[in-house]
């Protein structure tokens, strides 16, 4: 019995249940059946009740989500690993980001209320360099040497830290300012790689030294920290605490955010918020607010959270009033509810970041659920 | 408030056709909603009571070879063919190591059990995503008559409906059955299987 036979099956037998059978296919099934004694018990069981009603219910709950995130991160290590070979290392993650997802979606742009033209964000990034000075990153081509370490600049959105010698002395920082409206990649002197979202900083040592990596963020960003055993990586966010080894990770927390949020994608983290800590594991969210010193511990979509990494927002039960935040940071614009329940609504989706705000508008729109008008930088969200 | 869904190329329910094509592209979605379930259950039963916990395990071993071979799949039906057969030669070798072989006397067994195997869990999936794509009362009647096998005067009992509702329901439900599973079988009598 060939592969396809046996689906040709499933279908015969499932029009019989159904009682359209034709009588050719009826002549057909009945062969199958006579073909072996195994073959006439499964059509019997089949036609038990009680078994499909059992078949159906194991079907309805199996949750593939656990699973299918666990796949999305063989594949994104396979299609590195393979990268790898013969790229440069550094190129490797430029290419990564965002080669997941294909979108075909053009939609029409007609109407002439949604004719912002306002775009999406770039790599746009400023530098603050330990001796206080600014440059600013879009332009920068040429190598800065501070205290034995080469900054430069290996493609149009990513800062490499090159440490010539380990020293003793007292680190020097870097500071690199993400605006709004931007996004920056950088490679610390341990080779961690850190993707920093619009409206983000992060503080770091130009070279590591002493007992530990630390390094101090604010707004978003995703970790991918090398492993060293004998140095652990921490990063302070708010009054929140990451202690990692080696690990993948991401970590948000805005200013005009009351919370801030730490999602593992491999590894281990221990996240703590004052005197208390949770030990995160794969797929898992801690989540501190300011207003308490406490840390809950939940499961979380690591797809969705990191999608922004990858060029998309996947928009999971998310309410109107958290994906306008995040439109705001990304395009740059200000957001202005008419009526405040809007926020409540919840959507389920996926926008490529890197449409223009007209069309993440117009898509959004499609659901009849609001209308969004925009003035200047000013997104209105109306009935 | 209510909960509604926009799509920008994905849909909710999600046609056969495309779920090998975006499986292709890497988008695994609409492949986890609607093939993965079969393969775990079916590996589970395969797998038997003693080794039904490396069932995930190898579930996803399995998908992964198919998805670094993914071009090399013209139908939905080759990739879950790929994938049955996979789960099978894995589940045997965890077996031999357990010396579990009783299940496996023979080749021809062997060959009937998977084949039985396949067959049911298609059938029953078939079914699941056949009453899904039902409009919700066509869905609930269908349920109760096919799956609980109710008698249309009970299922007008317990929906407090009449009975030529319920007749109406139902046979809403299989015209639009059939004009599903008839294209499915139509494809197949074209494909000179039959």
């Amino acid at each position: 019995m060939d592969r396809e036979e046996l689906f040709t099956v499933s279908r015969l037998i499932l029009a019989e249940i159904a009682g359209i059978i034709t009588e050719q296919q009826a002549d057909r099934l009945l062969s199958w059946r006579k073909e072996h004694p195994e073959h006439e018990a499964l059509y019997q069981r089949l036609k038990d009740k009680r078994y499909l009603k059992e078949g159906l219910r194991a079907l309805e709950r199996v949750d593939g989500r656990r699973a299918r995130e666990e796949m999305y991160l063989r594949v994104r290590r396979e299609k590195r690993r393979r990268l790898v070979g013969w790229i440069a290392a550094a190129a490797v993650i430029a290419c990564a980001a965002g080669m997941f997802y294909f979108h075909l979606y053009r939609p029409p742009v007609e109407e002439t209320r949604l004719a912002s033209g306002i775009a999406p964000g770039s790599p746009r990034a400023t530098l603050q360099l330990a001796d206080g000075s600014i440059v600013l990153l879009d332009t920068l081509d040429r190598c800065i040497e501070q205290g034995g370490v080469e900054v430069a600049k290996s493609n149009h959105r990513q800062l490499s830290y090159l440490s010539r010698a380990t020293s003793d002395e007292s680190p020097l920082f870097n500071e690199v300012r993400v605006p709004r409206g931007g996004e920056f990649d950088l490679v610390l002197a341990d080779g961690t790689r850190v993707w920093l979202n619009a409206g983000s900083s992060l503080r770091f040592p130009v070279n590591f030294s002493g007992e530990e990596r630390r390094v101090f963020l604010s707004g978003e960003a995703y970790f991918e920290v090398t492993r060293d055993a004998a140095r652990p990586f921490r990063v302070e966010i708010a009054e929140c605490l990451a202690e990692v080894l080696g690990t993948e990770f991401n970590l948000s927390g805005y200013d005009d955010d009351p919370v801030v949020y730490a999602t593992l994608a491999s590894g281990s983290v221990s996240f703590s918020n004052g005197p208390s800590s949770v030990l995160l594991s794969p797929g898992e969210q801690g989540v501190a607010r300011h207003s308490s010193d406490r840390v809950e511990k939940r499961r979380a979509n690591v797809e969705e959270i990191v999608a922004w990494k990858n060029g998309m927002f996947i928009l999971e039960e998310q309410t109107l009033g958290e994906i306008m935040q995040k439109i705001a940071r990304w395009y740059d614009v200000e957001i202005a509810f008419l009526d405040p329940l809007l926020k409540e609504i919840t959507f389920k989706g996926r926008v490529p970041r890197h449409a223009n705000l007209d069309k993440v508008l117009l898509t959004l729109e499609k659901t009849g659920e609001a209308r969004f008008s925009t003035e200047n930088r000013t997104v209105v969200v109306y009935r | 408030m209510n909960n509604s869904a926009f799509d920008m190329g994905s849909q909710v329910i999600h046609r056969e056709e495309r779920v090998l094509e975006e499986f292709r592209e890497g988008r695994l979605e609409s492949f986890y909603e609607t093939v993965y379930p079969s393969m775990l259950l079916f590996t589970t039963r395969f797998l038997g009571e003693q080794a039904d916990f490396l069932a995930e395990d190898c579930v996803q071993d399995a998908i992964f070879d198919a998805w670094k071979r993914r071009d090399s799949f013209h139908s939905l039906q080759a990739l879950k063919g790929f994938l049955y057969t996979s789960i099978r030669n894995d589940a045997i070798s965890i077996s031999r190591k357990e010396q579990a072989r009783r299940r496996y006397l023979s080749s021809r067994e062997e060959e009937v059990f998977f084949n039985t195997s396949v067959i049911d869990q298609e059938t029953r999936a078939l079914l699941y995503r056949a009453l899904g794509e039902l409009p919700g009362m066509e869905r609930k009647v269908l349920e109760m008559s096919f799956v609980e096998g109710l008698k249309n005067v009970e299922i007008a009992g317990k929906l407090a409906l009449s009975d030529s509702s319920i007749k109406k329901y139902k046979a809403n439900a299989i015209k639009i059955l059939r004009q599903k599973l008839s294209r499915a079988l139509l494809l197949l009598l074209l494909a000179g299987i039959s």
